[in-house]
């Protein structure tokens, strides 16, 4: 290493550098997005203060000479190195006493402590060199090195190891190249080590202290925890109810009762009602929706936009989705704006099983132009089956805005409010099959007596002047998350 | 105008593209992670590519080998290169934008994708590149270019959020036509046909 010229030793370290900026990029504001149960805003503040991390870093650049700037490497290093696990114990324990301290400290470290010290590295060593031609030489190996971690990001996502270990043995190199000691050496072997072996348990334990006192979820297992290149995707046992739960970024995705109820009533009911040739379920999830559609079906599509959370639900969700008794499906792992605006096929009922609008990508699938290319690919008497993500009312905001896009697009449609708290959906369609008395006998049917339904002059009223998600207006998505991030962050109310 | 405040509106006028860029790709190609890291590595091969182009001075533009900032000042920066730069990049996006409205969801146009996204990065690197010699230290370059950055990126984001996909076509163009004249004026004064307000210390046509 020491023989090694100084120019390709600063080449190397802003490689290394650009390859810990780009996987920090990927999966630490994945984390802390996580860790702040990721919503449209905490994505949007998180990436904001790594990029202000940045500043941080190109601001303090002068300051240091060599050793000072070898000490910080030694400091970061030491901090890094606990890194995802000793963020998620402490905020953990910050949110059990106070919410609000949890997330400022979170912002604080991602400002301060995450991107900082990579982005000093560059503007150090042009300056060191003189400028002129070392600038395109060495951010342009910084830039390389983004590259490589952005690929190795996007590659090693389905290892839950991998992209921390990518970090931390980039990380090692760069303070090995700027204090190429032998004890260091040795230290730094060390720490390695320590971390491959602890890596499980600290994984593990860390994922329990945040799910415990910040989520409140009691007697939490984890069974997996991915970094997607969507989303931080959790499968957890709950050790009280022996439920298996999905978490997405933090937020509950799959797991409760009364969402297993409404899965049930999405899907099985337009399927027993209409018993359609070909159906397509947007949103995989647990995979229940697909149980419920498939012994009323001819074929099955699945569209989920993200395999890990596919993946997750074939191991520990089976007992709920019972792949192995189902034959009549395919699955395509693609973003469903994509699949329907490139496929041919016509499909008698289309059920959309994805989350509530809290981001503008989930907005994007609740707008009056995805459920416009919807309908272009359902059959003249096909349904469109979507959840309104909460229960419908005059007061309630969610519902109202997915219903407005639906009703915009459809020329008939029923809004149906089950007796389950907070749930609620719309079948929609150019001439819909099937009348309100036959919705009314199938809820019956399905165990649930006090079903409301609205036609769609009724749904039409209760809507208003409510403004539908559209291309032309993407703002609901960011109010909605905003107000929760108050509530979840601020005022600490549990929404 | 400072050079603080040319790399600062860059900054944000890279922030803005690139988001514009992203959201354009989600909605009309796909939100799968095949946009997002198409533009990802494009954007920086381009900056990449950028950085290593001909500079764009008065020397017919050949690759210098100068490791100090000072002889690279005592060529004139000639303007009409920087402005054609910045033309192909903004003619780039818009002609990303006119493909994807016109073949939306199409893969197979993702090579050109990565070309037309490469043209505007390279546009990024070459700012570097030009601009260094103008200021005492790099970081305060990157410093002020980032924080434009971040500007830009929460203002791309804001304005689709608050004007959907007009501001996909509105935003870029009207930033980018604002920029013209700062880079005829930035020209000027690196090369000394006009005094620099403000920053006495500046490395500007000393």
């Amino acid at each position: 290493m020491s023989a090694m010229k100084p120019v390709n030793h600063h080449t190397a370290i802003l490689f290394l550098a650009g390859i810990c900026l780009m996987l920090l990029q990927f999966f630490m504001i994945r984390e802390i997005s996580a860790i702040l149960r990721g919503t449209e805003v905490v994505i949007l503040l998180v990436t904001i203060s790594y990029f202000t991390g940045y500043s941080v870093g190109y601001a303090l650049s002068g300051s240091f000479s060599l050793a000072g700037l070898r000490l910080l490497a030694l400091v970061f290093w030491m901090l890094h190195i606990t890194l995802p696990f000793s963020l998620r114990y402490f905020s953990a324990m910050l949110h059990e006493r106070s919410p609000g301290w949890s997330f400022a400290f979170i912002i604080f470290f991602a400002m301060f402590l995450l991107s900082s010290f990579y982005s000093l590295l560059l503007p150090w060593f042009i300056d060191r060199e003189g400028g002129g031609t070392s600038l395109a030489r060495l951010y342009g190996a910084e830039l390389a090195g983004a590259m490589a971690g952005a690929v190795g990001a996007m590659t090693l996502g389905a290892y839950p190891m991998a992209q921390p270990l990518l970090y931390q043995v980039s990380l090692a190199g760069v303070l090995l190249l700027l204090w190429p000691k032998k004890r260091m050496g040795v230290a730094v072997a060390l720490g390695l080590a320590v971390y491959c072996l602890a890596f499980q348990s600290l994984e593990r334990g860390s994922l329990v202290a945040h799910y415990v006192k910040g989520i409140h979820f009691q007697q939490a297992e984890p069974l997996l925890s991915v970094n997607s290149p969507y989303q931080k995707v959790d499968f957890l046992r709950s050790g009280l109810t022996g439920k298996t739960y999905i978490f997405l970024d933090g937020n509950m995705n799959f797991g409760s009762t009364s969402l297993e109820h409404f899965n049930t009533f999405l899907s099985r009911l337009p399927a027993g009602l209409i018993r359609p040739e070909n159906a397509l379920v947007i949103g995989a999830g647990s995979l229940q929706s697909l149980r419920n559609v498939a012994p009323h079906t001819g074929h099955v599509d699945v569209v989920e936009i993200d395999g890990a959370v596919v993946e997750g639900s074939r191991r520990f969700l089976a007992d709920i989705n019972r792949l192995d008794t189902i034959s009549n499906w395919s699955l395509t792992i693609q973003d469903a704006k994509y699949y329907l605006g490139s496929t041919d096929k016509r499909y008698d009922l289309i059920v959309v099983d994805v989350p509530a609008p809290l981001s503008i990508q989930l907005g994007l699938l609740h707008s009056v132009e995805f459920y416009t290319l919807a309908k272009s690919r359902l059959t003249p008497k096909g349904v469109l089956s979507v959840s309104l993500s909460g229960s419908f009312g005059k007061t309630a905001t969610t519902p109202k805005t997915v219903a407005a896009a639906a009703l915009a697009v459809f020329e008939e449609a029923f809004l149906v409010a089950p007796d389950i708290p907070g749930r609620s959906f719309a079948l929609a369609g150019r001439s819909l099959p099937f009348g309100r008395e036959d919705i009314e006998r199938a809820s019956v049917e399905l165990g649930h007596k006090n079903t409301i339904i609205y036609d769609k002059a009724e749904a039409e009223l209760m809507v208003g002047d409510t403004e539908p998600i559209s291309l032309d207006h993407l703002s609901y998505p960011v109010k909605r998350s905003f107000s929760l991030f108050i509530k979840r962050h601020i005022t600490g109310e549990t929404p | 105008m400072t050079r603080t405040i040319y790399a600062l509106a860059f900054g944000l006028y890279f922030g803005v593209i690139q988001t514009a860029y992203f959201f354009g790709l989600e909605i009309l190609l796909t939100a799968a992670y095949t946009s997002f890291i198409t533009a990802t590595l494009a954007w920086i091969s381009g900056v990449i590519a950028g950085l290593f182009l001909p500079d764009g001075r008065g020397d017919g533009g050949r690759m210098t080998n100068l490791t100090v900032a000072k002889p690279l000042i005592a060529r004139p920066l000639m303007a009409w290169p920087l402005v054609a730069w910045h033309i192909a990049g903004l003619l780039a996006y818009y002609g990303a934008m006119v493909l994807l409205s016109s073949f939306p969801y199409d893969f197979s146009l993702l090579p050109a994708y990565w070309i037309l996204i490469m043209i505007s990065g390279a546009q990024a690197g070459h700012f570097f590149r030009i601009n260094q010699p103008y200021f005492p230290t790099a970081a305060q370059l990157f410093l002020m270019e980032n924080n434009g950055f971040i500007i830009g990126w929460i203002s791309g984001f804001g304005g689709f959020v608050a004007l959907g996909v007009k501001s996909l076509l509105i935003t870029p163009a009207a930033l980018g036509l604002t920029l013209i004249p700062m880079i005829l004026l930035h020209a000027r004064y690196a090369t000394g046909q006009v005094a620099e307000p403000e920053e006495t210390d500046s490395t500007y046509a000393s």
